[in-house]
């Protein structure tokens, strides 16, 4: 099964992604700071990865471009999953390389795995 | 009076209004302060060279003095406006700096006056007044070319450290500013070795300064265009009544007068549209303020929901009901403290709105004399179950039997002193927290010490500003919604004398000292 990468500096947050993630049968791993992010996604390369924009060590803004400038992390598609506003941050996300925006208050977590899995489908990722 | 002549006063006029409109603006910093003097001299120095051409052959001489004084003070102005332009921080200048900087002037005004070798020959030549220019001149130049060249260096030093809008506004000024001192340099300075024919041509290179200053200010919407037409209206005016002056002699003291009327006119014209601009640009700063504040605040609110609503969705679609019942539990947990947190946050941005505006002000009918050891107790009391339950020991200390009461409202003081308790009661691991009362002479004292985990060096200058928060408070207290200080210091502020800082040392505690002068 696709391993998933989940950037994201919320506890709660994570402890959800990962219980619904696992139920479904994915192998999920997580970074609590963008820095250890970079990080996992060098070492463990994940099939995608999903990012929180808003952390305080180092923003999601700041991570995807960093993993769009490394060539060994460049073609892992990233999908946005922040509380920030839609309408403001999407189109910038886009043009850097992420293949979605989703709201946290819009996709629900079951909602997040349906799509992921979609998704995988699509792009032919195991 | 002939065109160049008329063009002189005119242009003197121009660097009037400029220094007007700079006063106007609000002398916000000592480069600005230094701008309008350099203006002002000029103003003298343009005004004396158009008198000099105009006047008599006996009173020419007169005039001829007072525009080398002014050019003197007007280059002195200009190195005091580039090195504060240069570096704001450039300290005090104290009383014997300033006479060392002014002494070149100090010693101009003697030479000239006593008439020692400056001005060797004065005559009438066909093509107007000449003054033929004596040893002492030469003093004059180095003073002017080496203060000039100094400021130069040091616009040009600051003007290439600056970037983005700041330098596209600058490069105007400095270019408007440059080619005028140049210009005044070769027809003002060094052509009178020769002849002195052409030495009404300096000062017309200073219509490129205005124009370029001018320009900067419109171009960047600096003021709106509203004040502009204002201003070049009232100009227009006052030129138009200035030159009338001096176009016969009839009823001179009549034109003064509505000339200096006109004036009158002018400032509180100018200085209503000012004023309607100001309001305008504070009115734009509060939308800015207000929709950041609300950026902020919505995405303080989501964040907990979506934990709430995500952790909903799984129970609604059943998949956690398949987990065993502890970690169902946990999930249950989550949405409470969620829930908790939300309502926290909800409290404190209702209570922060109160202060995004503008400068918070305690309301006026409620002020009266409040009992800072009653409420300090209030407060203490209220807190004990916190503490008790962290096993904290929480104590309120007086050190003087009396203690002047202050004037305040209750409510929003408690709400100022009780954050800070709160703060220390959260971020306390083990030890005691001290609320601490005394009284000086000249103050009241109330301090919140406690033996917590205390503020990080590099997070101590933001600690009092909006949804702000400690590295270490947010690794040992998730929910905390980085508005308690804020809302404090906005609190403490808002009353006259009073004043809230803090001692801090990381792993070694904090002490929160609130003064309030008697």
């Amino acid at each position: 099964m696709a391993k998933i990468l989940l950037i994201e500096d919320d506890n709660d947050q994570i402890l959800l992604y990962h219980t619904v993630f696992k139920m479904n049968g994915f192998n999920i791993i997580s970074a609590i700071d963008g820095k250890i992010g970079l990080d996992r996604a060098k070492n463990e390369h994940p099939d995608l990865i999903i990012l929180d924009l808003n952390m305080e060590e180092m923003s999601g803004e700041e991570v995807i471009k960093r993993l769009k400038k490394n060539p060994e992390t460049k073609n892992i598609p990233v999908i946005i999953l922040t509380n920030m506003d839609k309408r403001k941050f999407q189109s910038q996300m886009l043009e850097l390389g992420a293949e979605y925006f989703w709201e946290k208050t819009v996709v629900m977590p079951p909602d997040v795995v349906k799509k992921v899995r979609d998704f995988l489908e699509k792009n032919k990722i195991k | 009076m002939n065109m160049i002549t008329l063009t002189l006063l005119l242009i003197s006029l121009l660097n009037g209004g400029l220094a007007a409109l700079i006063f106007f603006r609000g002398l916000k910093n000592k480069a600005n302060f230094f701008f309008f003097l350099t203006l002002v001299a000029t103003f003298f120095w343009i005004f004396g060279l158009g008198m000099f051409r105009m006047s008599s052959f006996e009173n020419g001489i007169y005039w001829a003095t007072l525009f080398y004084i002014s050019a003197s003070f007007c280059i002195t102005y200009f190195l005091y406006f580039a090195l504060f332009f240069d570096n704001k921080n450039i300290g005090k200048i104290n009383f014997l700096n300033h006479l060392l900087i002014h002494s070149p002037n100090i010693i101009t005004i003697i030479i000239l006056l006593a008439n020692f070798h400056f001005i060797k020959d004065y005559s009438l030549e066909p093509w107007g007044k000449s003054i033929k220019l004596g040893p002492a001149y030469f003093f004059y130049v180095t003073h002017i070319v080496s203060y000039m060249g100094y400021a130069i260096f040091a616009i040009i030093k600051r003007f290439r450290n600056v970037s983005g809008i700041e330098k596209t506004q600058l490069k105007f000024i400095v270019f408007g500013t440059i080619t005028a001192s140049i210009f005044a340099l070769a027809f003002n300075l060094f052509l009178p070795f020769y002849t002195y024919q052409f030495v009404w041509i300096g000062p017309y290179s200073l219509i490129i300064m205005v124009v370029a200053i001018t320009y900067a200010i419109t171009k960047h919407h600096l003021m709106g265009i509203k004040t502009i037409t204002s201003e070049i209206l009232v100009g227009l005016l006052l030129s138009i009544l200035f030159v009338n002056i001096f176009f016969n002699d009839n009823n001179l003291w009549f034109k003064i007068i509505i000339f200096l009327v006109a004036i009158l006119i002018g400032y509180f014209l100018i200085r209503s549209v000012f004023k309607e601009v100001r309001q305008r640009e504070h009115i734009e700063k509060l939308m800015k303020m207000r929709s950041e504040f609300l950026d902020i605040a919505s995405h303080q609110l989501k964040t907990p929901i979506s934990v709430i609503m995500g952790t909903a969705s799984m129970f609604r679609e059943g998949s956690i009901g398949k987990l065993p019942k502890e970690q169902q539990k946990k999930f249950v947990e989550n949405i409470y403290r969620k829930s908790v947190k939300l309502s926290g946050i909800v409290r404190d941005i209702l209570s922060a709105s109160e202060f995004d505006t503008e400068k918070f002000s305690l309301p006026e009918g409620r002020l009266e004399p409040v009992d800072l050891e009653k409420l300090l107790i209030k407060i203490k009391d209220d807190s004990k179950e916190e503490a008790d339950e962290k096993g904290l020991e929480l104590n309120f200390i007086k050190t003087r039997a009396k203690i002047s009461p202050i004037i305040s409202d209750e409510f929003y003081l408690t709400q100022a002193i009780a954050n800070i308790v709160d703060n220390a009661i959260k971020y306390t691991k083990a030890g005691r927290i001290d609320i601490m009362l005394d009284e000086d002479e000249k103050e009241v004292i109330v301090k919140v010490k406690d033996t917590g985990v205390g503020i990080p060096n590099e997070d101590k200058s933001r600690m009092f500003g909006k949804f702000e928060r400690a590295r270490n408070a947010r690794d040992m207290y998730t929910d905390g919604s980085g508005l308690g200080l804020f809302i404090s210091k906005e609190i403490i502020d808002a009353h006259s004398e009073a004043s809230i800082k803090f001692n801090s040392e990381e792993n070694k505690g904090t002490e929160f000292i609130i003064t309030f002068q008697t």
